[in-house]
């Protein structure tokens, strides 16, 4: 199996018992072909069949299914660590033992600001059902969670609903976007604006530090910032975190609709991103289908557009959550605005537009290549080479910036206008050579590193030590 | 006579304060009296300031580590004194010390063409082999790991460190103005080895008035453990790098 997936969400259910005014489902009654106890039963087979390590069941809200202790039940003897997601409306006494006696881990609730807010979002009394569902699902040995959905109406509250979390027994809280979609679509005023992001990161921060509850930042919330680093490595209790590999969609997880509908992600719904229906197809021949989720493994950095075409991390991260972009912008490849580094980009652009002294931003850019800090020497450079467009030096470091950047085209056009000044200008050859590599025309790129190196008179082994890489890496003959 | 300077280091990474003394031609050399949490002494090398001369001033170069420290405001402070008689101080020189936090740039350090600088963040980067990693020479992981030095983070040797000339307002790679003795008294020469002295649990005294000079070792030198410019071993990686910086 090319992909093995670990998790994934299944929505077992559309119907609900309230009517939230961000749902992202926009779910109401229970939708007629949902899908029935024994398809239920047979998916939870196959989603261990599948080797899945754990699951998130949500809906709609799950407990309006009658037979929710049986498919926790279910996936729990297949292996599968089950998690539930609820407005905890339905978590009496006699259900939170069910559930228990299922073997469910975790059950988290949607807690959406402190009393007033929360039961101005959903229902009048739902805060304190919540506070008495937390205080049974400690009772019982429940890991009890929160899933919070951040918008403008409770942004604020943050701090205040976390002191609530916690004193309710909460250990684990996940807080994600409210982005407009569903019910939200409808609420734009209550959507975040970009530079927020940074708010709710420090936040997270914040809250990891304190060490009294483990916060988890959604997918859609980041990217890259060592604070978010930080936050995870806290609460993963992990001291090697890497960095973050972008949509998990049909490359490790996936979505299951309430009719057995396969898709990437709960939150990308529409037709044309269905994969299967489990009534037709099993899942694991839904998964290991070669065309199956392809906008997803497809996905290349190369499509995307807007300042995440020339990011850093575009090749890591490939947009982040396509779902936020999709949602936001109409397209997969357009770029993710919710991103941290897409906010400190829009802020660097401006920040150089207002430089206009050369040698200064000549310092400026050295010191930020010394740091390693190559993003924003290329905006430095690129303001120089507006302000002086034949600034040899200049062109040979942003080459070089673009080069790490991984912006290949930026870097072939640079290195080409410092050999428009000095054609016989070894290290812009180089930069040359390697971005033609990258782009593919390895064949040019060896011919013009050669003659680099005849430039030379073979003395830099550096030179000549590349030449051989790229050599290796083409698989053209060494005759080239 | 004592000398204030301000410097500036990074968190996680090496710096060198240079300090000019007459240690071989006199007894008196610079010795670092205080260290403060989270920071480290990694090596000290001393070497003369003119290669003919086997007497004359001399460079000691303290090389220190700044590892995860809480407070970022800290002071060393360096004595200038007789060898074998430690309480014969004759000058100081106290560094205010400004470490920059590790995070002080607000994302992570990554780029697809680099070796990963920080291989827990960037596990994935790095173990992935057919990647082209050029970049600096000193990017290369296995000769930092080689030489027990984090040479992926060069830039406060080559670049940052150094004391704050604050006459000239400006940074000095090797600080030469402290300690240079002008009194007579260093003509004698210091044949001693330090360790003798705590080998014997007693005062040793180094001056043997039986002893010529020739039969003194000019200069103590002591090979260091790191150098900014050590030779870096090749790998199978592109070296594409921007010369302003290395």
């Amino acid at each position: 199996m090319k992909y093995q997936p670990i998790t994934c969400v299944w929505e077992v259910t559309m119907g609900c018992n309230m009517r939230c005014g961000h749902c992202g489902s926009s779910c109401k009654e229970p939708l007629p072909d949902e899908l029935k106890t024994e398809e239920a039963l047979e998916l939870c087979d196959q989603i261990g069949e599948l080797g899945l390590k754990w699951i998130t069941l949500s809906g709609g809200e799950p407990l309006t299914r009658k037979d929710i202790p049986r498919i926790i039940k279910r996936l729990n003897d297949n292996g599968v660590i089950v998690n539930l997601i609820t407005n905890g409306w339905l978590l009496s006494e006699t259900m939170v033992i069910r559930l228990k006696e299922s073997g469910v881990a975790t059950v988290a609730i949607s807690i959406d600001g402190t009393e007033e807010i929360h039961d101005k979002i959903r229902k009048e009394g739902s805060f304190a059902r919540s506070k008495r569902a937390f205080a049974l699902l400690n009772l019982v040995g429940i890991e009890a969670g929160a899933v919070t959905t951040i918008t403008k109406q409770n942004i604020g509250q943050l701090h205040e609903l976390k002191e609530e979390l916690i004193s309710m027994g909460v250990q684990t809280w996940q807080v994600q976007l409210g982005l407009p979609m569903g019910n939200l679509k409808e609420q734009e005023d209550w959507v975040l604006e970009p530079e927020q992001m940074n708010d709710i990161i420090d936040f997270c921060y914040e809250t990891a530090q304190e060490g009294r509850i483990r916060i988890f930042p959604a997918d859609c919330i980041g990217y890259y910032t060592h604070k978010e680093l930080a936050v995870k490595k806290i609460s993963y209790q992990s001291r090697n975190v890497p960095l973050w590999d972008g949509c998990n969609a049909g490359l490790r997880g996936f979505g299951i609709l309430h009719n057995g509908n396969i898709l990437g992600c709960t939150s990308i719904r529409s037709e044309e991103y269905l994969e299967g229906n489990i009534r037709e197809r099993s899942l694991r021949d839904i998964w290991e289908d070669e065309n199956a989720f392809s906008w997803r493994r497809k996905m290349t950095a190369a499509a995307l557009s807007g300042d995440c075409a020339i990011c850093n991390y575009k090749n890591k991260c490939l947009g982040g959550c396509t779902n936020t972009r999709l949602t936001m912008n109409g397209s997969m490849e357009s770029e993710n605005c919710y991103c941290a580094y897409n906010v400190a980009l829009k802020n660097l652009k401006v920040k150089y537009r207002g430089l206009s002294d050369v040698t200064l931003l000549m310092a400026i850019a050295e010191k930020l290549i010394g740091s390693k800090e190559h993003q924003e020497a290329a905006f430095a450079l690129k303001r120089v080479l507006e302000l002086k467009p034949e600034h040899s030096k200049a062109l040979a470091a942003k080459g070089y910036c673009d080069y790490m950047c991984s912006n290949y085209s930026s870097c072939k056009e640079a290195n080409e206008a410092a050999l428009a000044l000095n054609a016989k200008d070894p290290y812009a050859m180089r930069g040359l050579a390697v971005a033609l590599h990258k782009l593919g025309d390895s064949e040019t790129g060896i011919r013009i590193l050669q003659e680099a190196v005849a430039l030379n008179q073979y003395q830099d082994q550096d030179l000549l030590h590349d030449l051989a890489v790229l050599r290796q890496e083409s698989s053209l003959p060494d005759a080239l | 006579m004592s000398y204030v300077q301000e410097m500036v280091a990074y968190e996680g990474k090496v710096f060198q304060v240079n300090l000019q003394s007459m240690l071989g031609s006199s007894p008196y050399g610079w010795a670092l009296s205080n260290l403060p949490e989270g920071i480290v002494l990694e090596a000290v090398e001393t070497s003369r300031l003119a290669a003919e001369n086997t007497i004359g001033p001399v460079v000691q170069s303290f090389y220190l580590g700044v590892t995860a420290v809480k407070e970022y405001n800290v002071k060393l402070t360096f004595l200038l004194l007789c060898s074998f008689a430690p309480k014969k101080v004759i000058d100081s020189c106290t560094v205010n010390l400004r470490i920059v936090p590790e995070n002080a740039n607000q994302f992570a350090t990554y780029s697809d063409n680099a070796v990963a600088e920080d291989p827990a963040v960037n596990a994935r980067n790095a173990a992935d082999p057919i990647q082209i990693k050029y970049g600096f020479p000193c990017v290369m992981q296995d000769s930092a790991l080689m030489y027990g030095f984090n040479c992926a983070q060069p830039a406060a040797v080559a670049v940052d460190y150094g004391l704050v000339d604050s006459s000239a307002g400006d940074v000095a790679n090797s600080a030469m103005p402290y300690g240079y003795i002008s009194s007579a008294v260093h003509k004698y020469g210091y044949p001693c080895v330090m360790q003798s002295d705590s080998l014997y649990g007693m005062s040793f005294n180094c001056v043997n008035n039986n002893q010529s000079q020739e039969d003194t070792p000019p200069v103590r030198k002591t090979t260091p453990f790191i150098s900014p410019g050590s030779p870096f071993v090749d790998t199978a990686q592109m070296k594409y790098g921007y010369p302003t910086c290395q």
